[in-house]
């Protein structure tokens, strides 16, 4: 068969013993939810309603339900915003960067982290929406717009990459879709009707093959940089302003560098949580956490050497304001906040996978929990101490202080629990790991990807 | 305490307040007047009290402001002379407001014979120098060209490219038809 009539490997004719193989294996993730799967979806359905119902009370109390004020303007929204999109950058990195570096290892995970971008996303944008405490007046944004205001910016920003993200997660989907279309497994009517229609007539002919590739190729090439503009707009609502703490000219790298930090952490989580609770072991393997582990590591490198340079200066000009900031994070009120997120967050995970030559699974996926948590927390401090030192002093009350009330930690607990939920939903309709590039890689002879394998990892 | 005696002394307090405040309507209140002057060359702002019969008045604790834009900047305090003036000296270098002109308010202290008064006047003066360049922040009326081309640039570039994506998933959608 010449080249160009070579059916695709998601193309049923295509499959050979060992992709018929994975092919049941990851088709057998689709079936429906055990006892354990639905008490899973119900905990996080009645933990999301849990938080739908302290939105409903704030928007009938308005913001004097949270702990907001005149001087805390901001507050864990916006920490959960920043963090969900700093998460977001995982899909991109993992995916788009390792398939322009034809990184064949990137195979099974590669779906797992373009979906967390798009779930990330999707809580990230209500949460400012949240936070503006007057959901009828979003429109105003668009209606009193004003091209100056990074507000714009990252609204404009962050649609570009929702969108780019939808259909990044979408493309690499329709090969497996028609698998599922023509599959013999028992799905509803209605999921069937949805294989049928998200497939768009797939067959894996030459002519699909290739607009395919290039499709995905273009855009694995634009979604970085939409990637890195959303990241960096982001650090620009905080560093367009002359606060202490926020205005400094590293702030878009730091929080580029912040975001694939806790977004390669994100994934990794992320690929454990499959792993162990959908059985594909013989998908992704110790060697994939290594990897990702090996990327942590740098990333991790890189963000202390930014942590280290945005308070470094601080520190030795000494100019008030900044003095201030700093005194709270280090030996004031946020410093249990500020050395929990060095300590826990930066030191103990870099610490760890830099003195492990083959770190385990566990202790990968331990440390990427931590770094988690970490990044959570270092949100929290951009936001809050600079927040508790006004430049107006003066009509300040003397101590000024932010701690969350319920209803905040209710949204933020019901915020997780629907990204959770997404992720779940998402997993039983879609192969979360892609049957056709598994497949074509068990297409591939041994000898050619030894070849690929030894130029690209 | 009985409910005669709260009575008692609310009726007392309310009889004071209206004796003070009828006795201050009852003070005649004296014309004050302020204009720009020079002494030894320096400029001074001179406030002339006087009564309604134009007799003028000794004595009187005269306080000088200049507005400004979130309030009023004290001057500086002096007392009428027999002649009924006082003077302050007026620094040299106040700006005034954008119509070249420096608000300027003369206010009398109420004595035990004159109730407060308060005499205005608009001198000239330099106006507030402005920024030479295009106010560039959130304040400016109009975003700038540059950014204005810059963002349509680059978003109207990103998403001429998903359209072209979509446009590819139509073709590929026609391809296996």
């Amino acid at each position: 068969m010449s080249a160009p009539d070579r059916p695709h490997p998601g193309h049923p004719s295509a499959n050979t013993g060992a992709i018929d193989d994975t092919q049941r294996v990851l088709l057998g993730t689709l079936r429906p939810f055990g006892r354990p799967g639905w008490i899973w979806v119900l905990f996080l359905l009645l933990c999301s309603a849990v938080g739908l119902a302290a939105y409903i009370y704030q928007m009938f109390h308005g913001l004097a339900a949270t702990a907001m004020t005149d001087y805390f303007s901001w507050g864990i929204y916006i920490v959960n915003f920043v963090f969900f999109i700093g998460v977001s950058m995982a899909g991109t990195l993992i995916s788009a960067i390792l398939r322009l570096t034809g990184a064949p290892w990137r195979r099974p995970i590669t779906r797992l982290a373009e979906a967390i971008t798009l779930f990330a996303l999707m809580i990230a944008g209500p949460m400012i929406i949240i936070d503006m405490g007057r959901p009828d007046r979003v429109y105003f944004v668009l209606l009193h717009a004003r091209l100056q205001s990074p507000i714009l910016w990252d609204v404009l920003s962050l649609n570009t990459y929702m969108a780019g993200s939808l259909l990044y997660l979408y493309l690499p989907m329709i090969p497996d879709l028609a698998i599922l279309r023509d599959s013999a497994q028992a799905f509803p009517a209605w999921q069937r009707r949805l294989y049928r229609t998200l497939a768009l007539g797939w067959h894996g002919n030459a002519q699909q093959h290739h607009l395919l590739e290039r499709s995905i190729a273009i855009m694995a090439i634009v979604i970085i940089p939409v990637a890195i503009s959303i990241h960096t707009v982001t650090a620009w609502l905080f560093g367009m302003t002359l606060r202490p703490g926020w205005h400094s000219t590293i702030i878009g790298p730091d929080f580029v560098v912040g975001a694939i930090y806790s977004g390669v952490a994100a994934v990794i989580t992320a690929i454990a949580v499959f792993r162990h609770f959908l059985r594909l072991h013989q998908f992704i393997g110790q060697e994939h956490f290594i990897k990702l582990g090996r990327l942590l590591l740098i990333f991790g490198l890189i963000y202390m050497y930014f942590v280290v340079n945005e308070h470094l200066g601080d520190i030795y000009t000494n100019e008030r304001t900044q003095r201030h900031v700093s005194e709270l994070l280090f030996v004031g009120k946020y410093a249990v906040q500020f050395w929990f997120m060095v300590i826990v967050g930066l030191v103990i995970p870099v610490l760890y996978l830099a003195c492990q030559r083959r770190p385990s699974v566990g202790g990968i996926v331990t440390v990427a929990v931590l770094v988690n948590l970490g990044m959570w927390v270092k949100r929290y401090i951009i936001i809050v101490p600079t927040l508790a030192s006004p430049i107006m002093e003066a009509s300040a009350p003397k101590s000024l202080g932010y701690i969350p009330t319920l209803v905040e930690w209710s949204i933020t607990l019901g915020g997780f629990a629907f990204f959770c939920l997404l992720y779940t939903v998402f997993a039983k309709l879609f192969p979360i790991v892609s049957i056709w590039e598994m497949a074509e890689d068990k297409a591939i002879p041994q000898q050619a990807r030894q070849l690929v394998e030894g130029s690209h990892v | 305490m009985s409910k005669l005696h709260l009575l008692v002394c609310g009726l007392l307090l309310i009889a004071g307040w209206a004796t003070t405040t009828l006795r201050a309507a009852d003070l005649p209140t004296p014309t004050v007047t302020v204009a720009p002057g020079e002494e030894d060359g320096k400029k001074q702002l001179i406030a002339t009290v006087k009564t309604a019969e134009g007799k003028p008045l000794e004595n009187i604790p005269v306080t000088f402001k200049a507005r400004r834009l979130f309030g009023e900047l004290i001057l500086g305090a002096d007392k009428t002379l027999d002649d009924g003036t006082a003077s302050v000296p007026l620094p040299a270098d106040l700006p005034g407001s954008p119509d070249g002109k420096l608000h300027i308010t003369a206010l009398t202290t109420a004595t035990a014979k004159y109730a407060a008064a308060t005499g205005l006047v608009a001198v000239p003066a330099a106006p507030m120098a402005l920024p030479s360049l295009d106010p560039r922040s959130l304040a400016a009326p109009h975003a700038p060209w540059g950014l204005i081309i810059t963002v349509v640039l680059t978003v109207g570039g990103v998403w001429c490219t998903y359209a072209y994506i979509v446009l590819q998933i139509f073709r590929l959608r026609k391809a296996g038809a």
